[in-house]
């Protein structure tokens, strides 16, 4: 009884070990991803597909199909009924409800099959030969790094000179006017860099010299200086070292102060 | 059987003469030949209705008096149309013992020559990624390599059902790692943005239906991102990599279930794996149907559906003639209490696919209406009793109901998608408008004029082969209610072909085409098979057929990769997937980051996708508040049109990308099918316009990385209307 069923207890355990993985905090995700795929793809179809003809022998191909567009469908549905409850769409919801169905299934299935000889799964046999598991093996291998070679491709891929320059308002602690200016460089080396900032036209600001490695971010808190109060219009420009009399990037803004006392505020304009 | 071999010159006259009534042949068929041909929705009559009648009678009379030569043609061709065993072998004992057991023949060696075009098409990749000019020179011998030496197999009549299989599924899989290939660390494609939205609405809200600006249909048809967070939220991976898999697994269930689907139609795993490779061979097999889309799911689904109904109709008929089984059935021993079973199966994915794709559902629904209708039409039951009429009225009804669901946008969106084409090819019928230049594009690469030829030789010989199946339906299979079906269908591809002379048509005929393909593929195995008997099959002939379906396919993967290959890696070029780079990505998770989620942006197609998946932020489409902002970014100037327009729309930052005013847009349009000259762009956008932000003093310049600049304009929508 047991060897028949064998199928059923393997389903109803792979259901299960999903249960009480999404109760566990912080699972490793090739264990997740592992027992996730035969809750998702395999369980729910094969099961309602045994309950519904469980009288029937079927062919390896239809069987892989029905359990295949039937997982598929019962997902998709399962999704809409999840909808409903407050519970939603969140891991253990899923494994919960695609666990119970698969076991509930899997129960039915057991319930039909008594008394009967049929049952089980019977898997393949490929038959191949050692050539041909060679050449299938070096196939599965080729095709792997091929991908993997894309990948490394599209990571390695040339791109023009990017570096990002940006300016936001803030307001500091005292509610006087301030900006957030930042720098982030995704060029493939190391660049310096030279910042200036004007305010109202006037030369406000000069950093030293920033050097930023590949990915690196810069940015600092800028306060603007109390004097200035309404139409203050800054403007930031960028510099290349190797090109310093060429405006890389630039940023402008114009901060406007509000109310008064306490209730000032700092604006864009 | 010799039937076939040996009448080459017989003229029309001496054939009828030889074949007083040419169906009365039929009897002589074996019981056996009568279950290959007519088993699954048929009736078995007495004879086949071909040759009968006044009808035919005055058809062979009016054949008679053509001139000799093409009555011999005529002759011919009708000999091998009903030709009852085409798939007849004589078979060396050897080869009989290949076909008898599941041995796997060629399989590993075809499988390494896969893999093989594989690493040539990642070098293609990598080349073009890098600016270089391998792209054609790799890609074009890996995608043969992969699907030439298969289709030259399944052609041959020794391979096993098992090997036929595996060979599909391998170049059906390869196909989809092609696209795995162009994109594999991100989405790509401009559709899978709008779907990686709904699918991340999902994973952060827990929830389903809530608003999706780039695509609002999207939210009311999520069966594809409701499969995808299930395997993200258990298995604990991101969207892209659990998107990856589901479409592998849809992509596999569509080779399987189109296979015995055309098995279970014709008998023979041979017919069925041609069927297949010929359904590979549409222009949206290899990139479209494979990308994050609910087109790759619902297709499968949809072909699913037409299994188990036909599955139904084969049992419900066998049960009730009391007739033997075939060797290969679903369910050999199979009872009238599992009919209701399939019923219900069918139902649950039918009502699964109504989730998924409106398109793809309406497709199968209007197939499911088509096939009751036929199947009425022979008489083989009441229509009121007919499972298939049941099925499709169930489709309509949940389809009808969905539609019908608070909210849900399809019928606008899909009214708005087809009346723009109608229009199109209405003013080029009237000679009010212009037709597109077929085969080519507006990409900054040209098609090349060889492409151009394979594209519509591809095109053409489908074309040309659509006559000789249904000569073969209507002589062989005219019986059998969902060839017969599959036939009629099939007459809806020479006219998709019309729109491919408006600019947004194109992509409508090669949409048709997934679904057209299916019946196609099938109607065309007919054409091989009946005319190209294997007992007459030698190598050459078999490589001219896998050369034509070679050909086929080449020009379909051509079609569907966009003008000058466009869809596949390369360099930047205004289109996805290749304007899909670090730049705008980095863009619009700065947005994020700093702007924070959910602000109005405006911006350009491709940055509205990125903005709005990366960004998570509302996107300026018209789709969400039919305000049309293009024009603002169209004008040379910010007057009080392009601000009031600004206004209404609520926008908080513009997001312009300077690339505009380099690059034509591939697909026709910058922003959408309402921006100013659209799909008839013949020049890029003024710089100018583009640039004229920076000299608004209430416009601040926040963002700088080069060629996007994001512009916050909440000051001056903000301003008093004086401005």
């Amino acid at each position: 009884m047991r060897l028949k069923n064998i199928d059923l207890l393997l389903a109803a355990m792979i259901a299960l070990m999903n249960i009480i993985l999404v109760l566990l905090p912080g699972y490793p995700s090739v264990i997740g991803i592992v027992l996730a795929l035969p809750l998702v793809f395999l369980l729910p179809g094969y099961t309602l597909t045994e309950a519904l003809f469980y009288k029937r022998p079927f062919d390896g191909v239809y069987r892989c199909i029905f359990t295949l567009g039937l997982s598929l469908a019962i997902d998709i549905l399962s999704g809409f009924i999840l909808n409903i409850f407050p519970i939603g769409l969140w891991s253990t919801s899923w494994a919960i409800f695609l666990g119970l169905l698969t076991v509930l299934f899997s129960l039915l299935v057991a319930y039909l099959r008594r008394g009967s000889s049929i049952g089980g799964i019977r898997l393949p046999k490929f038959g191949f030969g050692i050539h041909q598991y060679i050449l299938l093996g070096l196939s599965i291998v080729v095709a792997i790094l091929s991908i993997e070679y894309s990948a490394i491709g599209v990571v390695q891929q040339p791109h023009p000179d990017l570096t990002q320059l940006w300016m936001l308002p803030s307001t500091q602690a005292n509610n006087n006017c301030a900006i957030r200016l930042g720098v982030h460089s995704f060029e493939t080396t190391s660049v310096t860099y030279q910042l200036t900032m004007a305010i109202n036209g006037v030369q406000a600001n000069t950093w030293s010299p920033v050097v930023l490695a590949p990915q690196e971010e810069w940015d600092r808190l800028v306060p603007i200086p109390p004097r200035y109060t309404s139409g203050i219009y800054i403007e930031v420009r960028l510099y290349k070292s190797d090109k310093p009399r060429t405006v890389y990037r630039t940023v402008h803004l114009t901060l406007n102060k509000s109310g008064g006392g306490k209730e000032e505020k700092c604006n864009i304009g | 059987m010799q039937y076939g071999n040996n009448r080459p010159n017989t003229s029309l006259k001496q054939y009828m003469i030889k074949q007083p009534s040419g169906p009365t042949r039929n009897l002589d068929y074996s019981h056996n030949e009568r279950d290959s041909v007519v088993d699954q929705d048929t009736m078995i009559r007495p004879m086949l209705p071909s040759g009968h009648g006044r009808s035919f009678k005055l058809f062979y009379k009016v054949l008679a008096r053509l001139p000799i030569p093409l009555q011999h043609l005529l002759a011919t061709l009708l000999d091998r149309a009903r030709d009852p065993e085409p798939e007849a072998y004589d078979v060396h004992s050897q080869d009989t013992l290949a076909i008898r057991i599941a041995v796997w023949g060629w399989l590993p060696l075809l499988a390494f020559a896969s893999a093989l075009g594989m690493a040539l098409i990642a070098c293609a990749f990598t080349n073009s990624r890098d600016g270089g000019t391998g792209l054609r020179i790799f890609f074009y011998p890996g995608l043969l390599l992969i699907f030439a030496p298969t289709a030259l197999r399944l052609i041959s009549p020794v391979p096993s059902r098992i090997e036929r299989i595996g060979l599909l599924c391998i170049a059906g899989i390869c196909c989809y790692f092609i696209k795995v290939m162009g994109s594999p660390l991100y989405f790509s494609f401009y559709n899978e943005f709008l779907h990686w939205r709904t699918a991340d609405d999902i994973a952060g809200s827990g929830h389903l239906f809530t608003q999706n600006s780039l695509l609002p249909v999207s939210s009311y048809y999520p069966g594809l991102e409701i499969v995808t967070n299930a395997l993200s939220a258990l298995g604990g991976i991101d969207t892209f990599n659990s998107g990856l898999v589901v479409i592998g697994v849809a992509r596999l269930l569509m080779v399987l279930t189109l296979f015995v689907l055309n098995e279970q139609m014709f008998k023979s795993p041979r017919m069925a794996s041609i069927a297949v490779i010929l359904y590979m061979a549409n222009p949206h097999f290899l990139l479209y149907d494979s990308q994050f889309g609910y087109e790759s799911l619902a297709l499968p689904l949809a072909v699913f559906v037409m299994l188990v109904t036909a599955s139904y109709q084969s049992i419900f008929l066998r049960l009730s003639n009391s007739k033997p089984y075939p060797s290969r059935i679903m369910f050999p021993k199979a009872q009238s209490g599992d009919l209701r079973w399939l019923t219900l199966t069918t139902w649950i994915v039918l009502l699964a696919l109504t989730f998924t794709h409106h398109m793809t559902d309406f497709s199968i629904e209007a197939l499911l209406i088509v096939w009751a209708l036929v199947y009425g039409f022979l008489h083989l039951t009441p229509l009121h009793r007919s499972n298939i009429a049941r099925t499709a009225l169930f489709g309509v009804l949940v389809s009808v109901a969905w539609i019908s669901f608070s909210g849900n946008p399809v019928v606008d969106y899909l009214s708005s998608y087809f009346s723009d084409t109608l229009n199109q090819l209405g003013g080029i019928l009237a000679g009010t408008g212009s037709s597109r230049q077929l085969f080519a594009g507006s990409s900054s690469e040209p098609t090349l004029l060889w492409e151009r030829v394979v594209m519509a030789f591809s095109v053409v010989l489908v074309v040309l082969g659509l006559p000789f199946g249904l000569l073969g339906i209507w002589q062989r299979y005219c019986s059998n209610a969902l060839i017969c079906t599959f036939g009629i269908i099939s007459l809806f591809y020479p006219i998709s072909q019309v729109f491919r002379f408006t600019s947004v048509g194109g992509n409508l005929t090669d949409r048709a085409a997934a679904v057209l393909f299916i019946p196609l593929g099938s109607v065309l195995a007919i054409f091989i098979t009946q005319f190209c008997p294997t007992r007459r099959l030698n190598r050459r002939q078999s490589s001219l057929i896998a050369c034509v379906i070679s050909v086929i396919f080449l020009g379909g993967s051509i079609l569907g990769a966009g003008a000058g290959l466009s869809s596949l890696p390369g360099p930047y070029d205004l289109g996805d997937p290749r304007a899909i780079e670090i730049e705008g990505i980095q863009a619009a998770k700065w947005a994020y980051s700093y702007l924070g989620p959910d602000n109005r942006v405006g911006t350009d197609a491709i940055n509205q996708v990125l903005m709005g998946s990366y960004g998570d932020e509302q996107v300026g489409t018209p789709a969400m508040n039919h305000i049309e902002i293009a024009s603002v970014f169209f004008s040379l100037r910010l007057g009080p049109e392009e601000l009031a327009i600004l206004r209404m729309a609520q926008v908080r930052y513009l997001a312009v990308d300077q690339r505009l005013s380099q690059f034509l847009p591939e697909s026709g349009t910058y922003f959408s099918d309402a921006e100013p000259d659209a799909n008839q762009h013949t020049t890029p956008i003024s710089i100018k316009a583009l640039t004229k932000f920076n000299n608004v003093s209430q416009i601040n310049r926040v963002f700088d990385s080069g060629n996007i600049v994001i512009y916050d304009v909440r000051g001056l929508i903000n301003a008093s209307k004086e401005y």
